[in-house]
C-alpha cells in the first residue's frame, strides 16, 4: 500500500513548493516555464506523462516541452508558442487552442498548422468523381496532427540542400525559387526531406497518408471542393502557365493553403486502384497497394479543375521528378 | 493469487509555518491518478490471467496490459472510476467470496510462490493547493494549479526508482496460511 502520510515527502518539496509561492507572490502570474526552472525540473524531460489538467497555458512559451504521455485534459493553450513541443499520447482531451496553432520547429521547418481530429467520409459516392474513389468510406483520425501551412517551398528545400540533408538540387523551370512550391521532386526526394527534418527537429515528421491528406483538404466539408462545388481562379491555381508563391490563395477552415491546386503533393501510401479491400479506418497509411506508385494529391497549376476535387486522386512512379509535383509535410505530435 | 489493495484519497506535501510570518503553510494534495499492478514469476507460464476478471462490472477501469519491460508478467493497469480523478480504497475487483482479497493472477502448478515478486507503480495527480491565512501570499488559482502540478512532478521524481517519473513500491508476496 502507497501510504499516504509524507514518508514521500523529502524537505526539498517543500522547500520546493515554499520557493514557488514565494516566486507567484512576488509576480501575480509567473510564467510556466519560470516555475519549472526555480523547482529544478527539465522541460525536455520531467514533464513526460505528467498530470496537467486544466492548466492555463495561455500566452505561455512551452517552446521545447515534452508532453508526451501527459495528461492535459481541458489544458488551455491559446496564444501559446508550441515549436517543438512533444504532445506524443498525450490526452488532449478538452485542451483549448492547440487547435489552428501554428509552429515551426527550426528556423529553416515548414510552418505546421495543428488540425483537429475528426471522421469524415473519404472519396466519392455513387455517380460523383471517378470509379478509383469509391467506395466511399468513414476514416476516423483520432489524434490532432500538425500539418505543414503550405507545400514545403524552394528556400525550405534549398536550406535543406546548404546543410548536406538533401543530395537533389531541383530545378525551377525559370519561374523563381523562394516561396513557390518545390518541384521536380520525386517521392523518395520527399522522404529524404522528412528523414533530415525529423533528425534536424528530433521530431517526427513524414508525408501525409492518403486518407490524412483528404481529410485536411476538405476541412470538415463534403463538398467537390472545400470552397464548394465549384472552383474559380480567385481560389486556387489551375489551368496555367507555372505555380505561383504558397499562400497566394486563402486557406481553408483549417488554415491550409492551396490543398487545391498548384501542385500535386506526394502521400506516403502506395497506390490501390480503387477502395475496394480493406482500406485503414483510422487514417493510417494504407499497406500493400502498387509499390512502383505512390499516391498523389490535389492537381496543379497545369491541370483542369475536375483534377482539384478534394477526392480526386493520382498514381506516379516514385522515383519521378516532375514539374508540376510537390509535397507537403505532416508531423506527429 | 490474492492481492488486497488500497490507495489513501488524499496524499499530501506542506511547508511549515513558525507563526510569525516565516513560512506558508501551504499544502499540496494529491490522489493517485494511474497505477500499474505487476506480479512476475520470472519465467514464461509462472502465472496466469485470471480468466474471470472479464464479468466483474469495472466500468473497463481495470484491465491487463503487457508491460514492455516485463512481457511474461501479469501486468493490470488500474484507472480510476468514471466521475472522479483519483483512485481510493480496493480499486480491483473482489474475488468469488471475498469481501477484500482480488484475484489478478493464477499460479502455475510448478511455480515457486518464493520466486514471485509484486510490484505497484503510480503516477500522481494534484487535486488542489490550499494556504491557510495570510491572503498577500496566495497566489491566483492559475498560478496555483502550475504549482500544484510542478509540484507533482517533483515529488514523483524524487522519489522515483526508474527514470519515468513514477513511483514504485515492491509489494510483499506471501504465502497464505
Amino acid at each position: 500500500m502507497i501510504s499516504g502520510k509524507s514518508p514521500t515527502t523529502p524537505d526539498p518539496i517543500a522547500e520546493a513548493l515554499e520557493k514557488l509561492i514565494a516566486m507567484a507572490s512576488e509576480n501575480a502570474q509567473p510564467s510556466f516555464r519560470d516555475l519549472v526552472k526555480a523547482a529544478g525540473l527539465d522541460p525536455e524531460r520531467d514533464f513526460v506523462g505528467a498530470s496537467l489538467r486544466d492548466l492555463d497555458f495561455r500566452n505561455e512559451d512551452l517552446r521545447g516541452f515534452d508532453f508526451s504521455d501527459a495528461d492535459l485534459t481541458g489544458a488551455d493553450f491559446r496564444r501559446a508558442k508550441i515549436a517543438g513541443v512533444s504532445f506524443f499520447d498525450a490526452d488532449l482531451t478538452g485542451a483549448i487552442g492547440l487547435i489552428g496553432a501554428r509552429f515551426r520547429d527550426i528556423d529553416v521547418a515548414p510552418e505546421m498548422v495543428v488540425v483537429p481530429s475528426g471522421a469524415f467520409l473519404m472519396g466519392s459516392r455513387d455517380g460523383e468523381g471517378d470509379d478509383d474513389e469509391r467506395p466511399r468510406h468513414e476514416v476516423s483520425i483520432v489524434r490532432p496532427l500538425a500539418v505543414g501551412r503550405f507545400a514545403v517551398t524552394f528556400e525550405e528545400w534549398d536550406a535543406a540542400y546548404g546543410r548536406g540533408g538533401v543530395k537533389h538540387n531541383p530545378g525551377d523551370e525559370g519561374w523563381g525559387r523562394g516561396r513557390r512550391p518545390v518541384i521536380n521532386v520525386s517521392w523518395e526526394d520527399a522522404q529524404a526531406y522528412v528523414g533530415w527534418l525529423s533528425r534536424e527537429t528530433g521530431k517526427t515528421y513524414r508525408l501525409l497518408s492518403e486518407a490524412q491528406w483528404e481529410y485536411c483538404c476538405r476541412a470538415g466539408t463534403t463538398t467537390e471542393y472545400s470552397y464548394g462545388d465549384e472552383i474559380d481562379k480567385s481560389q486556387a491555381q489551375f489551368s496555367a502557365r507555372r505555380s505561383v508563391e504558397t499562400g497566394s490563395f486563402p486557406a481553408n477552415a483549417w488554415g491550409l493553403h492551396e490543398m487545391h491546386g498548384n501542385v500535386w503533393e506526394w502521400c506516403q501510401d502506395n497506390w490501390h486502384d480503387d477502395y475496394e479491400g480493406n482500406p485503414p479506418s483510422d487514417g493510417s497509411v494504407w499497406p500493400g497497394g502498387d509499390a512502383s506508385l505512390r499516391v498523389l494529391r490535389g492537381g496543379s497549376w497545369y491541370n483542369g479543375p475536375q483534377y482539384l476535387r478534394s477526392a480526386k486522386r493520382f498514381g506516379y512512379l516514385l522515383g519521378y521528378r516532375l514539374y508540376f509535383v510537390g509535397f507537403r509535410v505532416a508531423r506527429t505530435l | 493469487m490474492f492481492a488486497h489493495l488500497g490507495f489513501l484519497e488524499r496524499l499530501y506535501v506542506q511547508t511549515k509555518t513558525d507563526g510569525a510570518g516565516i513560512g506558508s503553510g501551504a499544502r499540496i494534495e494529491f490522489s493517485i491518478r494511474r497505477a500499474y499492478l505487476s506480479i512476475d514469476s520470472g519465467r514464461a507460464g509462472g502465472l496466469a490471467r485470471n480468466p474471470d476478471w472479464a464479468q466483474f462490472p469495472t466500468s473497463g477501469s481495470v484491465y491487463y496490459v503487457i508491460a514492455k519491460a516485463a512481457p511474461h508478467a501479469i501486468t493490470i493497469c488500474i484507472n480510476p472510476q468514471p466521475g472522479q480523478t483519483g483512485l481510493s480504497d480496493l480499486p480491483l475487483p473482489p474475488a468469488e467470496h471475498e469481501n477484500f482479497l482480488s484475484m489478478p493472477a493464477i499460479v502455475g502448478p510448478d511455480t515457486d510462490i518464493g520466486s514471485i515478486r509484486a510490484e505497484l507503480t503510480v503516477s500522481l495527480c494534484p487535486e488542489g493547493l490550499f494556504i491557510a491565512g495570510d491572503d498577500a501570499r496566495r497566489p491566483s488559482a492559475s498560478s496555483a494549479r502550475k504549482i500544484a502540478a510542478i509540484v507533482s512532478v517533483l515529488a514523483s521524481k524524487c522519489d522515483a526508482a526508474g527514470h519515468s517519473g513514477l513511483i514504485r513500491r515492491d509489494i510483499p508476496v506471501r504465502e497464505r496460511a
